[in-house]
This record gives C-alpha cells, sequence and structure tokens, in this order.
C-alpha cells in the first residue's frame, strides 16, 4: 500500500497491518470514557442544528485528529435546485463510533455514500466538504479513490447477499480483495482470509472459506462481508443499516463483532439505522436526521436524556413505550 | 354462505374456551421437522407475542393455525371449532366466518398491486357475500380506525407509503370483525413513526376486545403491547408466561439471550459478556 | 388494457395494419377484380392497367390471387396462435393449482412437444391425417404451444405465491375467485404479447407450409404459395415475389409491434408509462395534442 498525497505529516505508521487480531493500534486514542459529558468541546464551524458542539478535538495529538471530517455537507440534484440533503457536519476520531439515525428518506445514506465517493448520479455534493484522514474528497483522482477505498475508509451495507458474487466461494472473495490491495500472494492471501474470517467470529473459518454464499445464513454473509471490508485494514468502516434485515439475537452479534473490532483495532465506526436504540448501544456521538436535515447532534447520552427536538423524542418515546425498555426503566432507576 | 352480520361482537366468545387452542402441534415439511409437540391457548382478547427468530418456525405456527400447512401431528382448535382433520372446503366455510384473520410482514406484497385499496379491503366481504354498496360502507368505516382517510379508496398500493399500506392491510383484516387476528412482524419493515402507529391501533385493538398474535423476531417490539409471551427456539415452545414474567424472570437461556439483544436505550457493558455466555451455552 | 395499448403511438399504428389485413382477410375474395384461378394467354405480364400487379406464368391475375389468398393465410395464423392459446395457457394456469401430478406430467409434455422438430412433425402428421389447412394449423398450434404453457405456468406461479393470494384465502376465496380476480389480470398481459408474437410466427409458419405446398394444394392461392410460384420465375420477373413477400413482412412486423406495445403497456412499469405519457400530453392545456387512444 502507498501512502496517500496527504498534505499533513502522520506520525502514526501508514502500514495497515497493525490491524491485525492481536495488534494494539498505536493510533487509537485512550479509551475515554463514551458517556462522559465532558468531552473537550470546539467551537468546530458546524452545520445550523448543531446546537451541540461535536467533540472534534482541536489541538489535540495526531492521534485523536479526525479521520473522518465533514463540513456542512450537502447534497443535491446539481441541475435542478432540489437539495436533498440540508448540511451535515461531524467528525469522527480513530476508535469512536457515530451513529445516524433517521427514517427511509431522511438522507442518512446518501451522507454516507457522500463520504465513500458513490453518490449514486445524479446527485452530487453541492456544498461543504469531506476529509478523510485530512485529505479532502474533492480533489481526489478516480485512482486514490481506488486506492483509498477499502485500505482507509470501507463500507458494509444491508443485504449482504447481493454484494457477493453467488456463484465464487466466500473465501476466494476475501482473497481477491487481499491480492489486489495488499498484494499478497495466493498462499498468503488464503491464509490471512481464513484469519480474517476467525477475527469476525465465524465458528468454523475453515469451512466457511470453502463455502458459497447461498450456504451461509444472513448473519453469516454479513460477518463475512465485514471481513472483507476489514482486510485491507481501513481506518473507517460504515455500517450503513447492516443489521436491518437480521434477527434481532444476529443483530447484537454483529453489533458486538463492531464493538469488538472498534476496540481491538482502533476503527472509527459510522453506524447508520432507523433505530435509535441500534445506535445508542454502539456510538459515542448521535446525529439524528429528518427529511436531510439534522435535527439533534451531540454525545449519546446527551441526547438520550435530554432530547431537544420532538423527533428524537418520538424515537425514544416509541422504546420507552412500546419496547423493553418500559420493563427495564425501573430496574435501571432501582 | 350468506349471513352477513355475527351475533357476537368481537371478542364476545359465543362459546367460553380459547379463540385458538393448539396442543402437541407437530409440522414437518418432508424430512424437516418444523414444529415439535408445540402447545398454545389463546384466551379471547388476549394479546399473545410469540417469539423466535428465523426457521423458528413461527411463521409455521401461524400458518397451521390458518389452514395453511397441515399439521402431522397434534390437534388445533379455531374458535371452537376442532379443524385438525378439516379439507379443503371446510377451511373455505370456517374462514368465510372471518372469525381468523392475518396480516403479513411485507405490506407491498400482501396487497394486489393491480387492486385499488377499496377493493383489496372489501375482498374479505365481498367473499363472504355481503352485498358490494354494504361491503364498501363498511370497509369505508374502518379506515377511521386506522388513520387512513377516505381518498386513499381509489388509490393502487404502489401509490401509498409502506407505513399507509401496513394499515390498510391491518384494515383488511378487521373488516370482518374477527375475534383473531394474528400478525406475522407486522412492523419489521417500518420505521419508528409508523411502527408507534401500527402499534398503537393494535393496542386500541386490544382494548376491543380483539384476541391478537404478535409474532416477530424481535422480543423487545412484542413487550410492549403483549399480555403474555411465547418464545419457539427450533421448533420447540420453550418460554410461556406473562409478559412481565418472561421479560422479569426468563428461565430458557435463549429468552434471555433475546432478552439481551434486543436493543434498549439503555446500554450495559455487562450485557455484551453475557451475551456471550448464553450464545456459548447455546451453542453447546 | 386495449386503451392502454391504443394510447402508444407503435400500438395504433400495428392495431391500424392488423385491421386492414383482417379487413383483406374478410373481403379480399369478394373485391378481387378477377377470377383468381382463371388462366389466360398473357403469362408472366407486366404491371398494366388490366393486371395492376401483373400475372404469373399461367396468366393468372396476380393481384386477385393476392387478395383471395389472403383469408386463408390469415385464417390459418389466428387458427395456430388461438389453437397455441387454448391448447397451452389452460394447462399453464391449471398446473399452479392442480396438484404435482398434473403439473409433472404437462411439464414433461410440453418439454417432448420442444423437442421434436417442427416442419419434419408437421409433415408427418399431415402424411397421417390427410393434407388440409386446419390439420396443418392445428398440428402447428399444439407445436406451439408450449410458449403459452410456459408464460401461462410463470405468471401463475408468481401470483399463486404470493401474499395477497394467500391473503384472500385465508379470508374464504375460491380457488375460482382467486382466479378470477387475482391471478387473470397479471397472466393476462404476458398471454396477450405471446399471442401477437404468435400470430406472427403463425404467419411465417403457413407461409412456409404452404410455400412448401402443405396445407393448401396448387391451385387455390395462398401468400406463401404465391412468394413460391413467383420464386421459380424469378429470372423473367425478378420483382415479382415483393408484392406477397411485403404483405407477409408488414403482417409480421405488425403483429411484433402488437406484442412489444402490450409488453410496454402492461404491469406497473406500464402504467406509469401511459400516464407519464398522458401527463405530458395534457401539459400544455386544452390546445396540447390529447392522444388519440386515450379519449377512445
Amino acid at each position: 500500500m502507498t501512502p496517500l498525497p496527504s498534505k499533513t505529516a502522520r506520525t502514526a505508521p501508514p502500514d495497515a497491518d497493525s490491524h491485525d487480531a492481536d495488534s494494539h493500534d498505536p493510533r487509537s486514542p485512550a479509551p475515554d470514557d463514551p458517556q462522559a459529558p465532558h468531552a473537550p468541546h470546539s467551537p468546530a464551524p458546524d452545520g445550523p442544528a448543531t446546537t451541540h458542539a461535536s467533540h472534534a478535538a482541536a489541538g489535540a495529538t495526531a492521534a485523536t485528529r479526525p479521520v473522518l471530517s465533514v463540513r456542512d455537507v450537502r447534497i443535491g440534484h446539481p441541475a435542478g435546485d432540489r437539495e436533498i440533503v440540508h448540511g451535515v457536519s461531524f467528525d469522527l476520531t480513530p476508535g469512536k463510533a457515530l451513529g445516524i439515525v433517521g427514517e427511509s428518506g431522511s438522507g442518512k445514506t446518501l451522507t454516507c455514500r457522500a463520504a465513500l465517493g458513490i453518490l449514486p448520479p445524479p446527485f452530487e455534493v453541492t456544498a461543504g466538504t469531506v476529509e478523510i484522514d485530512g485529505t479532502p474528497i474533492a480533489e481526489l483522482t478516480p485512482r486514490q479513490w481506488t486506492e483509498l477505498r477499502g485500505t482507509t475508509i470501507s463500507a458494509v451495507f444491508q443485504d449482504p447477499a447481493s454484494y457477493l458474487n453467488p456463484s465464487l466461494r466466500v473465501g476466494a472473495q476475501i482473497a481477491e480483495v487481499l491480492r489486489v490491495k495488499k498484494g499478497l500472494t495466493r498462499r498468503e492471501a488464503r491464509a490471512r482470509s481464513v484469519e480474517l474470517l476467525r477475527s469476525v467470529r465465524l465458528r468454523d473459518p475453515e469451512l466457511v472459506h470453502g463455502q458459497y454464499p447461498y450456504e451461509l445464513s444472513g448473519g453469516m454473509l454479513q460477518r463475512v462481508l465485514i471481513a472483507a471490508a476489514i482486510a485491507a485494514g481501513p481506518r473507517i468502516l460504515i455500517a450503513d443499516e447492516a443489521t436491518t434485515a437480521l434477527d434481532v439475537t444476529v443483530q447484537a452479534e454483529i453489533l458486538d463483532l463492531l464493538e469488538d473490532l472498534r476496540e481491538r483495532t482502533g476503527l472509527a465506526l459510522v453506524v447508520v439505522s432507523h433505530d435509535l436504540a441500534v445506535v445508542a448501544q454502539l456510538c459515542d456521538e448521535v446525529l439524528v436526521m429528518r427529511g436531510g436535515e439534522v435535527v439533534e447532534q451531540g454525545p449519546t447520552s446527551q441526547v438520550l436524556h435530554n432530547p431537544q427536538h420532538p423527533y428524537t423524542r418520538l424515537l425514544i418515546a416509541e422504546h420507552e413505550q412500546y419496547g423493553l425498555d418500559r420493563f427495564l426503566a425501573p430496574e435501571e432507576a432501582a | 354462505m350468506t349471513t352477513t352480520q355475527h351475533p357476537h361482537t368481537p371478542g364476545g366468545p359465543p362459546t367460553a374456551g380459547p379463540v385458538l387452542d393448539i396442543t402437541g402441534l407437530d409440522v414437518r415439511y418432508g424430512r424437516r421437522t418444523a414444529l415439535r409437540g408445540v402447545s398454545l391457548a389463546v384466551a379471547p382478547g388476549e394479546t399473545v407475542g410469540v417469539i423466535g427468530e428465523t426457521g423458528s418456525g413461527k411463521s409455521t405456527l401461524a400458518r397451521a393455525a390458518l389452514g395453511l400447512v397441515s399439521p402431522s401431528a397434534g390437534s388445533i382448535v379455531v374458535g371452537g371449532h376442532d379443524v385438525t382433520g378439516y379439507g379443503r372446503r371446510q377451511w373455505r366455510d370456517l374462514r368465510r366466518e372471518g372469525v381468523v384473520q392475518y396480516v403479513f410482514q411485507d405490506p407491498l406484497r400482501s396487497l394486489d398491486p393491480d387492486l385499488t385499496i377499496e377493493d383489496s379491503l372489501t375482498e374479505p366481504l365481498l367473499v363472504q357475500g355481503v352485498p358490494r354498496e354494504e361491503a364498501a360502507a363498511r370497509a369505508r368505516a374502518f379506515l377511521s380506525r386506522v388513520r387512513l382517510t377516505e381518498d386513499l379508496l381509489g388509490r393502487l398500493p404502489g401509490e401509498l407509503s409502506g407505513g399507509q399500506r401496513q394499515r390498510v392491510a391491518v384494515a383488511r383484516a378487521l373488516v370482518t370483525d374477527p375475534r383473531l387476528v394474528i400478525l406475522d412482524e407486522p412492523v419489521s419493515a417500518l420505521d419508528s413513526a409508523n411502527r408507534v402507529q401500527i402499534l398503537e391501533i393494535l393496542k386500541e385493538l386490544r382494548s376491543a376486545g380483539v384476541a391478537l398474535v404478535f409474532i416477530s423476531h424481535d422480543l423487545g417490539s412484542v413487550a410492549g403491547v403483549a399480555d403474555r409471551i411465547a418464545v419457539l427456539y427450533r421448533g420447540e415452545l420453550v418460554e410461556d408466561g406473562a409478559a412481565a414474567d418472561v421479560v422479569g424472570r426468563p428461565r430458557h437461556p435463549y429468552t434471555r439471550l433475546l432478552l439481551r439483544s434486543a436493543p434498549t436505550l439503555r446500554s450495559a457493558p455487562a450485557d455484551r459478556a453475557e451475551r456471550e455466555a448464553l450464545r456459548a451455552l447455546l451453542h453447546n | 388494457m386495449v386503451r392502454r395499448v391504443l394510447s402508444l403511438t407503435s400500438g395504433r399504428i400495428a392495431v391500424a395494419v392488423l385491421a386492414v389485413i383482417a379487413l383483406l382477410a374478410l373481403f379480399g375474395p369478394l373485391l378481387a377484380p378477377q377470377d383468381p384461378l382463371a388462366t389466360s394467354e398473357s403469362t408472366l405480364a407486366p404491371v398494366s392497367g388490366a393486371h395492376w400487379l401483373g400475372t404469373d406464368y399461367l396468366g393468372r391475375d396476380v393481384l386477385s390471387r393476392l387478395l383471395d389468398g389472403s383469408r386463408v393465410s390469415v385464417l390459418g395464423a389466428l387458427e395456430v396462435a388461438l389453437t397455441a392459446l387454448v391448447v397451452g395457457a389452460v394447462p399453464g394456469i391449471l398446473s399452479v393449482c392442480l396438484g404435482r401430478a398434473f403439473e409433472w406430467f404437462t411439464l414433461r409434455l410440453a418439454d417432448t412437444l420442444v423437442a421434436l422438430p417442427f416442419l419434419l412433425f408437421a409433415v408427418a402428421v399431415i402424411a397421417l391425417l390427410g393434407n388440409g389447412l386446419t390439420q396443418a394449423m392445428l398440428v402447428t398450434g399444439v407445436l406451439v404451444s408450449p410458449l403459452f404453457y410456459r408464460v401461462a405456468r410463470a405468471a401463475g406461479l408468481s401470483v399463486a405465491r404470493s401474499p395477497y393470494v394467500e391473503a384472500a384465502l385465508i379470508s374464504g376465496a375460491s380457488i375460482g375467485w382467486i382466479v378470477r380476480r387475482h391471478v387473470w389480470a397479471k397472466v393476462l398481459p404476458p398471454l396477450a404479447v405471446a399471442l401477437a408474437q404468435t400470430i406472427g410466427v403463425g404467419f411465417v409458419i403457413v407461409s412456409s407450409l404452404t410455400f412448401l405446398g402443405i396445407g393448401v394444394q396448387p391451385p387455390a392461392p395462398t401468400w406463401g404459395g404465391l412468394l413460391a410460384s413467383d420464386l421459380g420465375y424469378l429470372s423473367h420477373r425478378p420483382w415479382a415475389p415483393l408484392a406477397p413477400a411485403v404483405l407477409i413482412m408488414a403482417t409480421v412486423w405488425a403483429a411484433n409491434l402488437l406484442a412489444d406495445a402490450v409488453r410496454d403497456v402492461s404491469g406497473e412499469a406500464g402504467r406509469a408509462l401511459v400516464d407519464g405519457r398522458r401527463a405530458r400530453a395534457h401539459r400544455p392545456g386544452p390546445a396540447g395534442p390529447a392522444p388519440l387512444g386515450g379519449a377512445s
């Protein structure tokens, strides 16, 4: 892997191999309490609705410099005046998790796709900037984009089956990523892909390696995709409704896996979901989107305990009135 | 079938027994056993949540109660009729009484894309032999109960949002004044706002005395509306009790895993370790 | 469905051409200016006032022969298509509703029919049953019927497995009700496409068979037969096969155009397409070009 033509110097070694299952990522910050409301705030130039400043740690060490920085991004049709996403801003530092909550059509998926540089035409980023590891993506050539995806930023989506080739064994598909992105030989790639399948906690990685996608359940497929997504050791993983179609127990397994990866490798997560609770389980900071607008943004505990916008309150009320929280609330108070 | 109105009001039992009484049910698909020795009774006006993961047999249970799959052992009593050995014609006559209705998971595919909302809503009544005018009037009356307006009647399902379609599906299940409605994952495909709306409608139904069987993979989405919760795991009923008991004192490890897996607003790091332990326990 | 087809330009053209052909088939023999079988001295005559399309090698008037032959040709094509429809579509729908045994049997039968070499089989049956157009067409129809069987079955299957059919079943609907209310509307458009296509195919088949001398005996004129006899005298009258060939082509083309139009307007997408066109057409206001078909 060649380092990106980044204008800013990085103190951390730019090799992706440090993301091995057992190694500690030097870039990951000291584990601070995710619930801590006293995270260092900065008067960042945020979007209109961001009353609670994001936790961009300005002036901190390079290790806590945001690996993904989104500044007032607006997305729309370039021809018409129709704007779909009206300004989203957030910073994501290594080892942190950011949640985006919203119903379908709220712009959460478009925002992610903008960060990945895969906005479906005719949509375009009409204003604002996205910086990945300090590099504004607007300046990236297609070649640089290819370089960046997988090695720095990666993603998993809903419906994992459609992202795998049904006629190839899943192991070969992960090995392909390794051979293309990391230049491994066939033998190395095989060994490494089995290792990756083990690291996503598939029960029998050797067996799964030789299986075809149709032989695996939805939860297993999503693990395979996560394995492929982290194969080249990215620093950011975007999970866009990655657990929506799964059974709730399997969803919890996947979320636990993501949490585990974040702790072990310092992976920065963007978790997108229509369910506030899914995001709340995993994320330090939450963005609530509705109709392309960020209606609420802040540390998770603050959003949960002191929601400002009626829509956020509705999302919370759903769980409190109809969900398990109805039963759990007194238990917690005790 | 010419009688249109039933003597009983919804929930008012003509017989004192349960609206659905399943005993020792076995269902096999070929060599695979989908359900093994499942017993479940639903009292009039009761809301029972049936929880299970994909392949647990929860949909098979519903389909057996509706006569869509035939059991290989056990008995099923629906609204006082022992339907265990029913043939096609007997089932048809029973269904035309409109005692049991069903709401599907996918609101897009459970409505015929070529029929207007009015046609879909009136179908169960027309099948019963209710005159078209009366059927239309009754369908109209149900729209407000599911918070829909009359201008939707002339539209096609494709012109409605997912939430609206699901509410139409619920309304269609209600037009025959059923005593029992079985809902298979009715809110899984919906976002929060629509989910809350459907759950509110179900709550109203419950207070109106309609018995509900609410099938879901997520204990969390059922806990808020169910009186009783039954948990299916690999074709067997592993837990059946009052909702508060099941949530408060789960007996089976799978129920505990379900509880710890359901996304809640309160996240505790301890849950993760507990989930791990339960998974290990269940897989051995 | 008819209205929606007519709202497309291609649909209107196809229907217009087919209407003309149908009129020819109905009244052609009456319109023929001369006896199509009467021979004359002027063989292989060029186009003239007396013989608008010239005469053939026996001095018979080509125009009269074309007009007279149209009925047999068009009727033959229709026979093929309708036989195929009935023989294919009905078991196709039933194979979804009736049990496994019927399904298995009809599927194997359809496979067998597809495997038969078609012209050879037709010739063999004619040899057995005697040479007549109706026999030839019925045999052809049966041979083409697997298309309808498969189309009807595929459409039926996708409907039968849909939750809305189950919902109707749970409400106590009978099989008849479900077929009428849910299945029919889904099966009809693909069948209409197949039918229009088969009319085109049937035309080619009738023409090929009559070209080979099967079905209709030599003195009686058909379009295919005309083409065959004209080809023998290509060196004397190189333009002669043009008239029957153009007629055959136009009919087949129109039938296929109709098939396309039917396919375009069926289903959800088709409805959107037609509605979109209508909306665009109406946007300029009352002065705008209102689609002809929309009002019909």
